[in-house]
């Protein structure tokens, strides 16, 4: 049996609306595709802010990273992506200790914000 | 001094990414290999066979055979993964991206073969005697 992801989407709102996209399963190459399907639908329903949250993700290989990348790009768009230096529209929640250090391993925590509150994320979006 | 070999032989397919973490995981604590290695090892063989069945086999039909070794002389876990795929060394060009780069200046890729070079102690590739791709990983324990 291949990878598999379940998805879950809720809407919460503090400064501003925040779609909370709770993945459950694993993140590889085989289902990179479905949270990418995923996240584009809430973009083009006007989605314009991004939690992930990772606390049920057993598995996060680079086709996470790939797939973070190409959804913060979207959420941003095209006016300040050529000069954006961090992915401000897009934040994960209770990534695993072995997530983060596959972040740190490349540096990917510059651009990332990890928490470990959901409020203080939600809090976390103007 | 090499010790029990493992072997596992898959379809070059994405739905097998699963089945081989598995392979990695039992191997690993059939070893005892500690938490840390083992996240490095299965993270590694994870994005070296998903390289290979995304470009290397590129959609064609094929199969990745994969070798788990543990030396213990040495304390090296040795990873041998080989292919029938068009000869391609995936180490000779690994982009590196840089903290602080605007983000429109960063692709989104090239994150796995970095992470592969970061986790492993070593990492190359070679040409088996059929003619194909051999890809030799190597986790100091």
């Amino acid at each position: 049996m291949g990878s598999h992801i379940e998805i879950e989407v809720s809407t919460e709102v503090a400064n501003t609306s925040i779609s909370v996209v709770t993945l459950r399963g694993e993140i590889d190459a085989n289902t990179q595709k479905d949270i990418e399907k995923k996240a584009d639908e809430l973009i083009s329903s006007g989605t314009k802010n991004l939690l992930l949250d990772l606390s049920h993700v057993t598995y996060m290989g680079s086709a996470g990273l790939r797939v973070l990348h190409i959804i913060a790009g979207k959420l941003m768009g095209t006016d300040d992506n050529t000069a954006a230096t961090k992915f401000d529209h897009l934040k994960v929640l209770n990534p695993s200790d072995e997530v983060v250090r596959i972040f740190k391993t490349l540096g990917f925590d510059a651009y990332l914000d990890s928490y470990d509150d959901i409020d203080d994320a939600i809090k976390s979006f103007s | 001094m090499s010790n029990v070999k493992q072997f596992l032989r898959i379809d070059a397919n994405l739905v097998e990414l699963a089945s081989v973490r598995g392979f990695i995981e039992r191997t690993a604590h059939e070893f005892e290999v500690q938490d840390e290695a083992l996240s490095d090892i299965r993270l590694a063989v994870d994005e070296l066979v998903t390289n290979t069945i995304l470009h290397g086999y590129n959609g064609a039909e094929g199969r990745i055979d994969i070798e788990l070794q543990f030396e213990s002389g040495t304390g090296d876990f040795i990873v041998i993964l080989r292919d029938q795929a068009p000869i391609f060394d995936p180490f000779s060009n690994v982009p590196q991206h840089s903290v602080g780069e605007k983000l429109a200046q960063v692709k989104a890729g090239g994150y796995g073969l970095q992470l592969v070079q970061k986790a492993m102690t070593k990492s190359f590739h070679s040409v088996t005697e059929s003619g194909g791709n051999q890809l030799t990983l190597i986790r100091h324990l």
